[in-house]
């Protein structure tokens, strides 16, 4: 079966089955799962796989070194806390993109992280420049994107373009985006900035599929998915039902 | 909260019917406590056959129901304008459009302003799920100011889930409906015992793992205000958040945990306690046992 070949142009799935997936409570894969996992992933040409994240220690980075000598075409992302630390441990394993997940929303980062706005933007600074000075290619995830100021992550995007990030991640951290909702962002962001768009979609209300689609019909050119749709509480948004879909879509759309 | 009259018809005994046949004729007092579950979370008709009405007869009381004999059915896709037959329209009947599986693809805004135009907001609207979207597209019509959906419960026989109807227009749009959330697991346990199926434990609303929360990010967020990574309140549905230890717990889920199990730990030995916690979830590929936690900590701190 090759999942992904007919629409690899026009959407570009990024796997985090082995990252939010395994965050599933009380889920865990062994080394060995995941390296299967990664390696059927690139046999059927999924773009990217985010393979984990490396300051959870020792296994987790060797993990992510065997995923990455073993892959073929996929590219291999491990996923970092907006903290220098975080991305040094991704340094070591030497993967091909480096995520960074920057709080976005006023519950994020004045409630949970006790911080505020310049923190926030200096971190994303000093953070995107650390990765950057060694040659890594950057992506930014906007954490709880959802029920952040659109103003704000506007901003963000213009502050990370200036350091040559091209794509940024939305994440419905609490999945409560709908479809009109995520059009109107989505349009919003890539009118004020141009920048590249990934939907990252959680399914607590039932809506991660059409949400993720909705994303791509208003610009998205990414979309996070997971195996069976595991995840945080109600999954993400399911790889093989997405890709079943979006090929019907995508025929249809070719007519 | 709004007040907004929105009117929801189930058809979860119709289609179990059609499903399983005989097979639940057999469960007809089940079936009647189904009925007024279903009625009690808030649907505010439930749709059944002729023949169920004689197979359940004396139907539950206090309960509204909707005999199917009595809709005229339009079935169509994201096309259906263009394709209604105008005679249609002149039957004295309720008409309940069923389909538009794939509005999604489309410009569905409009296509839903059309339909109206043609037939008014106060219509049936039956949106199946071939693609994922019936609730999505559900929760749309609604919001372009449609007045009634047509569900099932967990979805069953491909249509709009009820619970996912209920949780999106109390919790998402904020609109108070008069069903009692709370019950969403009783109904689970006996939709299960009925169709002798498990439903998928993530399952929105009803999963029955949906509220467990593993990840450090996680646990810490939610410790200091659950918002931050629930989208509501577990309570709300009948549900409690637990936590579990994992290869993704961090400091505070494990010293959460040990003082729940009643041991008393010194904060040095965390970080040791925790690098056991992974090695083991992951040799395992799940959360541990409180017994493991035991065993964990004993080892950890020398006294095994």
């Amino acid at each position: 079966m090759n999942l992904q070949e007919k629409f690899n142009n026009d959407i570009y799935i990024v796997d985090t089955t082995l990252r939010d997936g395994e965050q599933s409570a009380g889920k865990a894969f062994s080394i060995d799962e995941k390296v299967e996992i990664a390696k059927y992933m690139d046999e059927n040409n999924i773009y990217q796989i985010e393979a984990g994240i490396p300051v959870m220690g020792d296994l987790e980075k060797e993990c992510i070194k065997r995923i990455l000598a073993g892959r073929k075409k996929s590219l291999i992302s491990t996923w970092n806390r907006m903290n220098k630390k975080d991305i040094q441990h991704s340094i070591d394993c030497k993967p091909d993109i480096i995520h960074i997940s920057v709080p976005t929303s006023d519950i994020q980062i004045y409630s949970n992280l006790g911080k505020d706005k310049n923190w926030v933007e200096e971190n994303l600074r000093e953070c995107v420049y650390f990765a950057k000075d060694k040659g890594y290619e950057v992506t930014i995830g906007f954490e709880d994107a959802s029920r952040a100021d659109i103003n704000y992550l506007i901003n963000l995007c213009e502050i990370v373009k200036t350091m040559d990030v091209e794509r940024i991640r939305y994440a419905d951290t609490v999945g409560i985006l709908t479809p009109t909702i995520v059009k109107e962002a989505i349009k919003n962001i890539i009118d004020s900035t141009g920048i590249e768009i990934e939907i990252h979609a959680h399914n607590d209300f039932g809506m991660a599929i059409p949400i993720s689609l909705e994303a791509v019909k208003s610009g998205a050119k990414y979309v996070d998915c997971t195996l069976d749709g595991i995840g945080e509480r109600a999954g993400n948004c399911n790889l093989q039902e997405f890709i079943r879909i979006s090929d019907v879509f995508l025929e249809r759309n070719s007519n | 909260m709004m007040e907004r009259k929105l009117e929801i018809t189930d058809k979860t005994l119709v289609v179990l019917d059609a499903i399983y046949g005989d097979k639940i004729r057999k469960k007809i007092p089940q079936l009647r406590e189904l009925i007024k579950l279903i009625y009690t979370i808030g649907s505010n008709y439930i749709e059944i056959t002729e023949d169920l009405y004689k197979a359940l007869y004396p139907l539950p009381e206090g309960v509204r129901f909707k005999l199917n004999n009595k809709l005229m059915e339009i079935t169509g896709n994201y096309n259906i304008c263009e394709n209604i037959i105008k005679e249609s329209l002149y039957i004295n009947k309720n008409i309940r459009i069923i389909g538009l599986d794939d509005i999604i693809f489309y410009d569905y805004e409009k296509i839903f302003f059309n339909i109206k135009k043609i037939f008014g907001n106060n219509i049936d609207m039956c949106i199946k799920n071939e693609y994922g979207a019936a609730t999505a597209m559900s929760l749309e019509w609604i919001r372009a100011g449609g007045k009634k959906v047509v569900t099932t419960f967990a979805g069953i026989g491909g249509y709009t889930p009820l619970e996912e109807i209920l949780g999106s227009v109390g919790f998402l749009e904020k609109v108070s409906l008069r069903g009692d959330y709370v019950l969403f697991p009783e109904v689970l346990k006996l939709f299960e015992e009925i169709t002798e199926n498990e439903i998928k434990s993530n399952m929105p609303f009803i999963g029955k793992d949906i509220f467990n929360v593993e990840s450090g990010i996680h646990v810490n967020g939610i410790i200091k205000n659950p918002s931050t990574y629930e989208p509501y309140d577990p309570s709300k549905i009948g549900r409690t958040r637990k936590i579990i230890i994992g290869k993704h717990s961090g400091v505070s889920a494990l010293e959460i945990k040990l003082k729940e199990l009643k041991i008393e730990y010194k904060f040095s030995s965390l970080s040791n306690m925790l690098e056991e916690v992974r090695k083991i979830s992951t040799k395992k590929r799940r959360g541990l046992e409180d017994q493991e936690i035991k065993e964990i900590y004993m080892k950890c701190s020398n006294l095994a």
